[in-house]
């Protein structure tokens, strides 16, 4: 179980990024994070992750999170982490050398899957690509709590629904993901709890079943719960159309 | 000789033997340039102390040991500042094309991001410092030898170890 | 195998109550067998983009409705009597029909032009 208590992150000569964010993850879950942009959603994420300093404290099973337990949490970024020197084949061995729970067959799997060419130095990789063998490497590391940070920038829908549809097929029951994203309708089906960030505070904790009793679907929820006004789109073309009238 | 494997003295990616070839390449050029200028110097003043004994019938006498050294091994400065170049190289690294910092940090061993960025530099230092330092005894010996005895300043009579004992090779 | 090629997930009610609503419809229409075996959780979970729990809860369902049996660790099957069937049968009939109605009711559609509706599509072939 990842527990957050009272996460603050404040960076220097800035507003605060976090402010005091807390919940848990628990094993198996499939959370999708949301918020605006500058929401604080990648701050968290580095927070957890130890790459950042932060006030607060976040605990992996009780322990906080240190050396000695970071091979439980792997991270896959739109920044993307990995080598651009390296090819994906030699990433594997990296990882292998530096994860001793690295799981080979996954990896080769993924690489089939989405048809990455082993041999490419990944900086010669198509943006895509990159975000492809990012979450390979994250799905593969060996660990048990998966951080992904808009890994989709850029990669078309087919691709999109399709990697949901691996990740569902291949996740074990006991991995967990944690996954922030835009893109709320399409990882509704998938996620089983929606945590809303906005301006660094928590706004809204649902799960996919609470949300099901409730009669709302999770779009419904997000908009709810950041007042979001339908009607504002229809106001402002009222008024550009009104002024273009003017003589 | 089988060639060592630099990989894991490097950050990923990086060609350690090229590092360590330019290294090598610029220490070693370093001493020919030490060694060179400090004996044209050397040149310079036994020729003007042979003038005064020809002028004069009395022998001249050469600058003191660092009088003639000094300035010569300045190119070893500009290898421990490349040493240093190759750290903050090492380190930018990381954050180029994407940040495979964050892959390094998250990393269960703890001194792995340290050691590919500053073992290379370090070593090079290391050797720049020792083939310096290893260089200067060298000089200080044809110091004492090239030149005729009678160019020499009282202080560096009676031969090296003597010479050694009376601060000679600090002078 | 049941087959889910077919099923499509639409906005309407939640995802777990239409694999129900799918598995029931493919009883009454004779596509799925008594003693069939259901895809495992995983796999369908997968096939469809859904989160495992809502395919648990949808499993769960068919078994507390006696249309579907499993051990822990083991496959699921589909399993059903005439009974039941028959049951299924009128209860989706009426579903349909309720929501026809409804529809009609709600455009203004008097009784009678219902019924002679009702006649003419039933003469009509069958997509």
């Amino acid at each position: 179980m990842l527990t957050l208590q009272d996460v603050q992150k404040t960076y220097h000569f800035s507003a605060p990024a976090l402010q005091g964010v807390s919940f848990s993850l628990g094993p198996g879950e499939i959370v999708g994070l949301f918020g605006e942009n500058g929401a604080g959603k990648t701050t968290l994420m580095k927070c957890i992750l130890g790459l950042l300093s932060y006030n607060g404290t976040v605990t992996l099973d009780g322990e906080p999170v240190t050396r000695k337990n970071i091979e439980r949490f792997s991270y896959a970024t739109c920044e993307h982490s990995f080598f651009p020197r390296l090819t994906p084949e030699a990433h594997r061995e990296f990882y292998a050398a530096h994860f001793p729970k690295f799981r080979h067959k996954r990896f080769d799997a993924l690489m089939d899957f989405f048809e990455l060419p082993l041999r490419r130095e990944a900086g010669r990789l198509s943006t895509g690509q990159q975000n492809q063998l990012e979450v390979v490497l994250a799905l593969s590391q060996g660990a048990d709590y998966i951080l992904m940070d808009e890994p989709f920038a850029g990669n078309d829908v087919f691709n999109r629904e399709d990697f949901y549809k691996v990740l569902l097929g291949i996740l074990e029951p006991e991995e967990t993901v944690l996954l922030s994203t835009h893109l709320i309708e399409e990882v509704e089906r998938f996620v089983s709890r929606a945590v809303l960030l906005r301006k660094g505070k928590v706004v809204g904790d649902r799960t996919a079943a609470a949300l099901e009793e409730e009669g709302k679907t999770l779009m419904e929820y997000v908009k709810e719960t950041y007042h979001y006004r339908a009607d504002r789109v229809l106001r402002a073309l009222d008024r550009l159309s009104g002024e273009e009238e003017k003589p | 000789m089988k060639k060592p494997d630099l990989s894991p003295l490097v950050p990923p990616g990086v060609n350690g033997a090229t590092e360590v070839h330019w290294t090598l390449i610029g220490v070693g050029l370093s001493a020919a340039a030490g060694l060179l200028g400090f004996l044209f110097r050397l040149n310079q003043h036994c020729r003007s102390a042979r003038w005064d004994l020809e002028a004069t019938g009395i022998p001249g006498e050469i600058g003191t040991f660092r009088v003639i050294l000094d300035g010569n091994l300045f190119c070893f400065a500009l290898v421990n500042l490349a040493m240093a170049g190759m750290l903050l190289y090492h380190i930018d690294l990381h954050y180029r094309g994407s940040r495979s910092i964050y892959l390094m940090r998250r990393l269960p061993q703890r001194w792995e991001l340290l050691r590919r960025c500053a073992a290379l530099p370090l070593l090079g230092l290391l050797c720049s410092v020792l083939v310096w330092g290893l260089l200067q005894p060298l000089l200080f010996w044809m110091y004492l030898t090239i030149p005729p005895r009678s160019f020499l300043p009282p202080l560096y009579e009676g031969g090296f170890w003597a010479a050694l004992s009376r601060g000679g090779f600090l002078c | 195998m049941v087959s889910f090629d077919r099923f499509t997930i639409t906005g309407e009610s939640p995802i777990y109550l239409q694999i129900l609503r799918y598995v029931q419809r493919g009883i009454v229409a004779g596509t799925i067998a008594d003693g069939e075996e259901l895809p495992s959780r995983r796999v369908l979970s997968a096939l469809l983009g859904v989160n495992p729990n809502t395919v648990q809860k949808a499993f769960r369902l068919l078994e507390e409705e006696g249309l579907a049996v499993s051990h822990p660790g083991a496959k699921s099957y589909v399993t059903f009597t005439t009974e039941q069937l028959s049951a299924i049968r009128i209860q989706l009939t009426e579903d349909s029909a309720r929501r026809a109605v409804t529809a009609m009711r709600e455009m203004g559609v008097s009784l009678e032009e219902a019924e002679a509706l009702l006649r003419r599509l039933w003469k009509e072939e069958l997509p």
